[in-house]
């Protein structure tokens, strides 16, 4: 068993598209039965999909896990435009279909990680990652972290039937065509699934009418269960244009809320009624925050320029958070950081770190 | 139109990729775009003495050119955001407009510029530019940023016609070209078409353990029924696309047999391509 790594780009790589890598998988000349491959990209070019990627390889030769990873190096620093992104450049859309190998989960049978995935507001029926075509049994979950998920027309993520872990991810822009939203429709099932510290912003619907049918649900999560996992997840900016509706939820289950904070905690969001559906009773506390102001807590919230970093006043957000452990990497934030070396965690993706002297020089003389 | 083919099957299923399965897709616009952005990355343009890009570049009229937006930095507080599409332009700062955008400009430059591969222009603080979003990429829109590339360096439009595939790809898979054919003249294929001769076929079926979803709407699960609808079965193209199947198959061998010049030169996409469902090698 090793670990078959193999670079991506457009410039004297292994192969110069993820379609292309994922395509090989099943090769027996680079990979062997049990090994775990992973697809590394580069930042030479934008991905420029142009319609649908299936990451179902790997499966027939019996790799132990397949990840689709960005190099040391290349990575986002938890903004746009700067790591390995991939988009369309065209009016087709495209949507990532993960599907894991097996049920394992040590590591993920499939992990996609540290890359930008801009929707490109195409796709009126598509959500961006779709989980729904697991093959290898119920518990096979797609694991998504340190990802930059935005520009979505319908949907970020698709995972009703069957589950999908996301961790310190940031997604926002999401809804840009719709009547109804829902920019995370998820299970939340099985026990090796969940949400963690996860930043999600601008879920949004296009209908200006005052019709009382319309709704937005930044997370709608499925299944209220002894496994559920819904921590320190920030979400806010989640909009109806028209202000007489006033069915908009950060947050939303349609199964009994409860307050069982082993199951959601620390979770925070702008109004205490987009929150308490699922967390009755508990707002205020320290299961969940509210009151959260996005104009206070990020870089930038200006389309096209967003920054979902938070900054220094972003009060109850910094040390809110729930320290998870340093169990699959859950204490790296989106921009590497490890929140193991702060005194306490932040909730959403972005572990706050205060700037040392002499970072700010560029900015002193003006 | 760029394809690249399946050479080796492991096993018969069809939710993998067969022998002959069209892999990927590139339309000649597609091709000439990643090159344009390979050449005008900000890794190939330093940094000047304030640690930013130098205006009026070759980088800067790219972006400008792909960019739907370009903010530019008025003082310590505010930014200028222009739409370039829709010459819309209004302030942003750290007080939300009525579009809830706002923004604490210094911290944003800040940020950015400890990238070392940012896009943020200035010939000195306090008067930084940079663009976000992205236009369409149409023939016009790439034509100008090619006509920039061939002004300002030695990079010619028809020495980037070709997909840069790779030494493996070379060897594991078949790269081909090919070209339309409609009205007796041979045409380069639109987006749509090239697009979904990649398409996989994917057929919903309730997902019996939870058929309702919440809201009442059905829960389907997707059904990988087939990696790809299309194949190009070059085991009987032999002559027609100049190749040598036992070539094609040997992973050690490079192969490259993709033609130069005039679409004339390449084999029609509708003489190679075969479509699994209407062949009834696949069924949904």
């Amino acid at each position: 068993m090793a670990t078959v790594t193999k670079s991506i780009g457009a410039t004297g790589r292994d192969y110069s598209t993820i379609t292309a890598w994922e395509a090989d998988l099943d090769n027996d000349t680079p990979y062997d039965a049990s090994d775990d491959a992973v697809g590394e990209c580069y930042d030479d070019s934008d991905f420029d999909m142009q319609g649908d990627f299936t990451l179902n390889g790997g499966g027939t030769l019996g790799l132990n896990s397949v990840k689709l990873s960005v190099a040391a190096g290349e990575r986002h620093d938890g903004s746009a435009g700067t790591g390995v992104r991939v988009y369309t450049s065209t009016t087709t859309a495209y949507r990532f279909y993960l599907v894991a190998i097996s049920e394992d989960t040590a590591p993920y049978a499939l992990t996609m990680e540290w890359l930008e995935l801009d929707g490109s507001d195409e796709g009126v029926a598509n959500e961006l990652i779709n989980s729904n075509s697991q093959t290898a049994g119920n518990s096979a979950v797609p694991f998504v972290i340190n990802c930059l998920i935005h520009n979505a027309e319908k949907r970020w993520l698709n995972s009703t039937s069957y589950d999908t872990r996301l961790q310190n991810n940031i997604f926002y822009a999401c809804g840009t065509s719709q009547y109804g939203t829902i920019g995370i429709y998820i299970r939340g099932y099985k026990n090796n699934s969940g949400m963690y510290n996860n930043t999600l912003h601008g879920v949004v619907s296009t209908t200006t009418a005052d019709n009382p049918s319309t709704y937005i649900r930044a997370v709608h999560w499925i299944y209220n269960y002894g496994q559920t996992r819904l921590h320190s997840n920030l979400s806010t900016g989640n909009d109806l244009p028209n202000s007489s509706n006033t069915d908009v939820y950060d947050f939303y289950s349609t199964t009994t809320p409860f307050s069982n904070t082993t199951r959601y905690s620390r979770n925070a969001s702008e109004d205490e009624t987009t929150i308490t559906l699922m967390l009755e009773g508990t707002a205020g506390s320290a299961a969940c925050v509210t009151g959260v102001a996005p104009a206070n807590v990020y870089v930038s919230t200006t389309e096209g320029s967003e920054d979902l970093r938070i900054k220094d006043n972003s009060e109850g957000i910094i040390g809110g958070g729930l320290d998870s452990g340093t169990t699959l990497g859950l204490n790296i934030d989106i921009e590497g950081f490890d929140r193991e070396e702060a005194d306490a965690w932040d909730i959403g993706a972005d572990q706050f770190v205060a700037e040392t002297a002499g970072a700010s020089f560029l900015l002193l003389d003006f | 139109m760029e394809l690249v083919i399946k050479t080796k099957s492991v096993g018969s299923d069809q939710s993998q990729y067969q022998d002959g399965d069209i892999i990927e897709t590139f339309t000649d616009l597609k091709i000439l775009n990643t090159h344009a952005q390979v050449i005008c990355h900000p890794k190939n343009f330093s940094l000047n003495t304030f640690g930013l890009r130098d205006r009026d570049t070759l980088l800067e009229k790219y972006m400008e050119k792909v960019s739907q937006f370009r903010f530019t930095r008025l003082n310590s507080n505010d930014v200028q955001k222009l739409n370039l599409i829709t010459g819309e332009e209004y302030i942003i700062n750290t007080i939300p407009n009525d579009k809830k955008e706002a923004m604490d400009v210094y911290q944003f430059i800040s940020r950015r510029v400890k990238n070392p591969k940012h896009r943020i222009f200035g010939t000195s603080h306090g008067n930084e530019v940079w663009y976000t979003g992205h236009k369409k990429i149409t023939s016009e829109v790439c034509g100008a940023c090619w006509n920039d590339i061939e002004t300002h360096t030695d990079n010619l439009k028809h020495d980037h016609e070709h997909w840069p595939f790779t030494e493996t790809e070379k060897r594991h898979f078949l790269p081909l070209n090919c070209c339309g054919f409609m009205n007796n003249e041979c045409r380069e294929i639109s987006c749509g078409t090239c697009c979904e001769r990649k398409s996989c076929v994917i057929r919903q079926e309730v997902f019996e353990e939870d058929p309702v979803l919440p809201d009442g709407e059905p829960n389907y699960e997707d059904i990988i029924v087939a990696k790809r609808k299309w194949q190009v079965p070059y085991w009987d193209l032999a002559n027609d696309l100049g190749i040598d199947v036992d070539d094609v198959r040997n992973e050690n061998k490079e192969l490259d047999p993709r033609v130069d010049g005039p679409l004339e030169n390449r084999s029609k996409m509708d003489d190679i391509n075969i479509d699994k469902i209407a062949e009834g090698i696949v069924t949904i």
